[in-house]
């Protein structure tokens, strides 16, 4: 009740992975990690300030290659036998990430689950050399916009800045994602100050400022 | 030593005979009351599973009615009500009367929930001090309530000032419930109209409102749309009588008049619109892309705009006023030219709404127009009698 055993609350999989086979894998990434702190040193000396200027806009995400979406992880309820949904990200013909599925809302009768029904798409936490945890660095930056071709439905956009503590790691920024639905693109601009404090998927009633300088990891959340 | 360790036997023995004792009674009772069919689950799932078994031992609840409605729901509340001043199992009984809202058609009314917390008695479970209103006095009750409260919540149902009366009277002005809703009437009037595309609270069940609904919401792209509604008794030799929303904007008009005569275009569909829970199956004409025009080129030296800007070192941004922007519906993957919902969604209405395009767009006469033979979003999914999926095509 006042603290977490877990950072996945107890969903994440245990390492089936011996200390011998840890360890091999561990010195095989090695090299690409050296030359990762190296170029991170690089920058560092260079010292280049960061210059954003009014209406600059920094593209962190362009899905539009098999890469591009292996940076995104698709969960479900029916991941966990929490439910009946799925949900997949492909690529589309026309050469742009297809984020689809099914959505089901009926529990399952288990007599544990009230509710059910949930797609998400996540992208995978940024680090630095040496599988060390960051956050995006959007400190400079005030509005999150995005180009998409939605179904008319209503999706969350959750910003999640995990914390040090216990109590922070599941703190998430989110604000609804409107879409209209219809053939034509659209272009949506959500500024971060709209952005509500949630945990576990409530509202929290102290709404704590974004700390400028912590980045985040932003999720779509299907509904 | 040898003392306590035979009591401790004697003891264990007696444990264990007794518990074998109750064992063999309770297998006997199993058998001897096998043949009833007790029901220890709710009275509404047991209806479910075999609505005609009768058994002798049936629990009969006040939500047997066989005609669900508001006015049974509301009565079924009023009996409970009259039942005596105590109101025994009133967290039971709204409990139970939560789970079957949806079934009554009542989930979206804030009178209805209204109804429900006035069933409990007001006054008893008023906390007299602090460590009271701290510690949850009557922790069940106010359970039950914050469960009513969350059951608007997920079904859009704001409270209003009645509401909050009724909730200060049955626990006291600081007590959980009342925080609750104090929340809800915070945060719900931000959201409630936050969709830049609003929506009725509940949408109508008729496919053509539907239809309407959702060819405005998908023409806000363009403000110059004009939606149009026909019928395809208008066309002659029409097999199907059936209405069509279409829509289409000037521009839109003015795109199929430049479009080559020899190129063909295709109606494509029926894609999906969702309007809250219900969908939509709408029907596209779409023209291939056009490739866009060249960039204006750099290649001449005397070219002032092409210094390198002194601060980023980069070319500045090219002067993009000689090229004509492009609309919203000339996109990568096509230009959408128009786009409708048919009462039917069959290959003879969108026929009968080409013909009747005709009308507004002469050139459509020279144009081929190709019907795609499959839908894109697959076939239509059978779902079985339990699953409620998301996915139901109402206008289809």
């Amino acid at each position: 009740m006042f603290w977490e055993r877990d950072q996945k609350g107890g969903y994440g999989k245990e390492i089936q992975k011996s200390r011998k086979e840890l360890i091999r894998d561990g010195l095989k990434e090695l090299r690409q990690e050296m030359s990762k702190w190296k170029e991170e040193m690089d920058e560092k000396f260079a010292m280049d300030p960061v210059f954003v200027r009014p209406g600059d806009m920094d593209k962190v995400w362009v899905l539009n290659s098999k890469e591009a979406l292996d940076q995104w992880v698709v969960t479900c309820d029916s991941d966990h036998n929490e439910g009946r949904s799925t949900a997949g990200l492909s690529l589309s013909p026309t050469g742009h990430g297809l984020f689809s599925g099914q959505l089901c809302t009926d529990p399952p009768k288990d007599g544990r689950v009230k509710r059910a029904g949930y797609c998400n798409m996540k992208s995978i936490r940024p680090r630095k050399s040496f599988k060390r945890e960051v956050y995006l660095e959007w400190a400079d930056y005030n509005t999150l916009e995005i180009r998409l071709r939605g179904d008319g439905r209503s999706y969350m956009l959750n910003i999640s800045c995990a914390g040090y503590f216990d109590v922070m790691w599941n703190d998430m920024y989110s604000y609804p994602l409107y879409t209209r639905g219809g053939p034509h693109w659209q272009l949506t601009r959500i500024p971060f100050s709209k952005f509500f404090l949630t945990s576990k998927g409530r509202i929290q009633d102290k709404q704590a400022l974004h700390t400028p300088g912590q980045g985040c990891v932003p999720r779509h959340l299907l509904w | 030593m040898s003392a306590p360790a035979s009591l401790y036997r004697v003891l264990s023995r007696v444990v264990i005979s007794s518990s074998s004792c109750r064992a063999s009674l309770s297998s006997a009772a199993s058998q001897k009351h096998s043949k009833r069919n007790l029901t220890s689950s709710t009275p509404h799932s047991a209806r479910k599973e075999d609505p005609l078994e009768e058994t002798s031992l049936t629990i009969r609840s006040l939500f047997d009615s066989k005609e669900r409605n508001k006015g049974t729901f509301v009565a079924a509340c009023d009996i409970f009500m009259k039942r005596g001043p105590h109101r025994r199992g009133h967290v039971e009984f709204i409990y139970s009367a939560l789970k079957l809202m949806e079934d009554y058609g009542v989930h979206k009314d804030l009178e209805v929930y209204k109804r429900l917390l006035n069933l409990m008695p007001k006054g008893k479970m008023v906390p007299t001090n602090i460590f009271q209103i701290e510690f949850m006095h009557y922790p069940k009750q106010q359970q039950c309530a914050i469960d009513c409260l969350e059951q608007m919540e997920m079904n859009g149902v704001m409270p209003d000032t009645e509401m909050e009366h009724i909730l200060r009277n049955l626990f006291g002005k600081m007590s959980h419930p009342v925080r609750k809703f104090g929340r809800m009437m915070y945060w719900m009037p931000k959201f409630k109209n936050a969709s830049p595309w609003i929506l009725p609270q509940v949408v109508p069940n008729d496919a053509f409102e539907l239809a309407k609904m959702a060819v405005e919401r998908m023409c806000t792209v363009d403000p110059s749309s004009s939606i149009t509604i026909y019928q395809t008794s208008e066309v002659e030799d029409a097999l199907e009588d059936t209405w069509i929303v279409s829509g289409q904007s000037t521009v839109q008009q003015e795109l199929l008049e430049k479009h080559p005569p020899g190129e063909s275009i295709k109606v494509e569909g029926p894609f999906r619109i969702h309007l809250r829970n219900k969908s939509v199956g709408y029907f596209v004409l779409r023209a291939e892309a056009k490739p866009k025009p060249p960039p204006p080129s750099r290649a001449v030296i005397d070219d002032v705009g092409s210094i390198k800007s002194w601060f980023t070192g980069e070319l500045e941004p090219e002067e993009t006023l000689l090229t004509q922007p492009c609309s919203v519906h000339e996109q990568e993957d096509g230009t959408i030219l128009a786009l409708c919902v048919t009462g039917t969604s069959g290959r003879d209405s969108l026929l009968s709404w080409i013909r009747l395009l005709e009308k507004s767009n002469p050139c459509l006469a020279r144009i081929p127009v190709l019907f795609t033979q499959a839908s894109p979003i697959g076939e239509v999914i059978t779902v079985e009698p339990e699953k409620h999926h998301d996915e139901i095509t109402a206008a289809t």
